[in-house]
């Protein structure tokens, strides 16, 4: 039973990271269904300029070693992701971007009690 | 000794029914030729780049539009599917019909559905959005760079990038960055370099409209796209009946520096192509199946158990397309087919999840 109940939750996990971790590319090829049930580890932060004014249309990438997640912030300057749920903070690399500006600087908040989520990410730019 | 004496004519007649498939898959040199030529035709009738003639896919689907949506963390690209008037035709009359009243794959006219008949072609591009007035960085595949070995290798962990610029009064950058990374000494070269598209109102609207072309658009050029902006053709699948059951199945991309086609002109002789007739042959210097792909298109695809996107094989793929579609993300080259129990979709993904989505 222990043993069928772990193969079933393994089963899970493994299907859930297929789901996000193919899922790239494509475009808008990618149906709904196949997106249902993608909870994961929540990444979520603002991108800021020098004088902390939100800046919108930057780009933040995070980078599993396995693949790159991508977010193009709101007209609020802000972000969410979700990565998949075996995805520790210290596994990912993050960078943020926009054309017209240099970054300045990321500061990564990780959740509280070794919990895998939520993770702040706070970019600036200058 | 009659273990080893039965292994022994195992191994040969194993070789010999090896050699006879082979015989029958076509050489890669007839598949690259066969490829350039309807290439070239295309060309001919100016129908690349933008396949104004053909059909998109919300003029086919338009009584069960597509249902799809955008992963929030997937690295976005602009994307399209084009299909001739023979290829439209045979969708509306074969497969846009209830599922019940498909054939299954276990049915008496299953080849019927599973084969576009002749004449038909399915096309399917990718487009970079290029600024109207400035510098616009373009990743630029380079398949000697570090590659990972099952993770992904999409545009975004390419180690090289060309500069495409539309203002001539800018000098010349030394270094660019794009995405949070800083390249040195890009490839710099002008529009007229890239096959490309100028978008008017309508073009604009649609493709911000589009929730992964916004967001590439973002991206590069950190703004929606505007009208005067350009697009330019990076990647192009095209699928065509041949001579052979599953097709020949045309991939290019853009690639102004290794470039491999030849005498198609310019802008094509930017352009990098590869082609495959069978799944299977002309096996690869590993002795596996034969491998197909296009770094823009399937460089992201990450390993499912057999190679990631970059040991794929575009036959492999589409041969598992049906209703319902499953195996989607399915990454591996080799003979495959639809599951027993669904309806194959002319190895068209975009009918499969159309007809799949309720």
């Amino acid at each position: 039973m222990i043993r069928t109940l772990r193969a079933l939750s393994l089963s899970a996990v493994a299907a859930l990271y297929a789901l996000t971790t193919h899922a790239q590319l494509y475009g808008n090829l990618i149906p709904p269904e196949i997106l249902a049930n993608t909870n994961g580890n929540v990444w979520f932060g603002a991108v800021r300029d020098q004088h902390g004014g939100f800046v919108a249309d930057a780009t933040v990438i995070l980078d599993t070693g396995v693949i790159e997640y991508v977010a193009v912030t709101d007209q609020g300057g802000r972000f969410r992701l979700q990565l998949p749920k075996d995805t520790t903070t210290l596994q990912v690399s993050s960078r943020c971007s926009h054309p017209a500006y240099q970054t300045d600087r990321l500061m990564v908040r990780p959740p509280r009690r070794n919990a895998g989520s939520p993770v702040e990410l706070s970019c600036f730019l200058k | 000794m009659n273990l080893r004496l039965a292994s022994l004519v195992f191994a040969v007649l194993t070789f010999g029914l090896s050699i006879k498939q082979a015989e029958a898959a076509p050489a890669q040199s007839e598949t690259h030729s066969a490829a350039v030529e309807i290439v070239s035709r295309l060309i001919a009738e100016s129908t690349l780049p933008g396949f104004a003639n053909w059909l998109r896919r919300e003029d086919i689907f338009t009584n069960s539009p597509m249902r799809t949506t955008v992963l929030a963390g997937s690295v976005p690209l602009m994307s399209a599917i084009h299909y001739n008037e023979q290829a439209a035709a045979f969708i509306n009359s074969n497969l846009i019909k209830p599922m019940e009243l498909l054939p299954t794959k276990a049915g008496g006219n299953e080849r019927q559905a599973e084969r576009l008949p002749a004449g038909a072609a399915v096309a399917m591009t990718a487009w970079w959005p290029i600024a109207a007035q400035g510098i616009t960085p373009v990743p630029l595949w380079d398949d000697s760079h570090m590659l990972r070995r099952s993770g992904s290798n999409g545009y975004l962990h390419w180690g090289r990038i060309a500069v495409i610029r539309t203002n001539k009064a800018a000098p010349d950058p030394t270094s660019m960055t794009f995405a949070g990374r800083e390249f040195d000494a890009p490839v710099i070269v002008s529009l007229d370099d890239i096959a490309h598209l100028t978008l008017d109102r309508d073009m604009t609207q649609r493709w911000n409209a589009d929730p992964s072309a916004s967001k590439l658009s973002r991206m590069v050029l950190g703004r929606p796209l505007q009208e005067g902006d350009y697009v330019g053709l990076v990647a192009l699948h095209l699928m065509t009946p041949s001579t052979k059951p599953d097709g020949l199945w045309t991939t290019m991309w853009w690639s102004p520096v290794d470039r491999v086609i030849g005498n198609l002109g310019h802008p094509w002789d930017m352009y990098t192509l590869d082609a495959t007739m069978d799944a299977r042959y002309p096996l690869e210097s590993d002795g596996g199946n034969n491998i197909c792909f296009n770094p823009w298109l399937d460089g992201g695809l990450v390993d499912s158990g057999h190679g990631n996107g970059t040991q794929s094989n575009c036959i492999s793929c589409h041969a598992r397309a049906a209703i319902p579609a499953r195996q989607f993300w399915t990454v591996t080259r080799g003979p495959t087919a639809p599951a027993a129990d669904s309806k194959p979709s002319a190895m068209l993904w975009s009918v499969a999840i159309d007809r799949s989505s309720p």
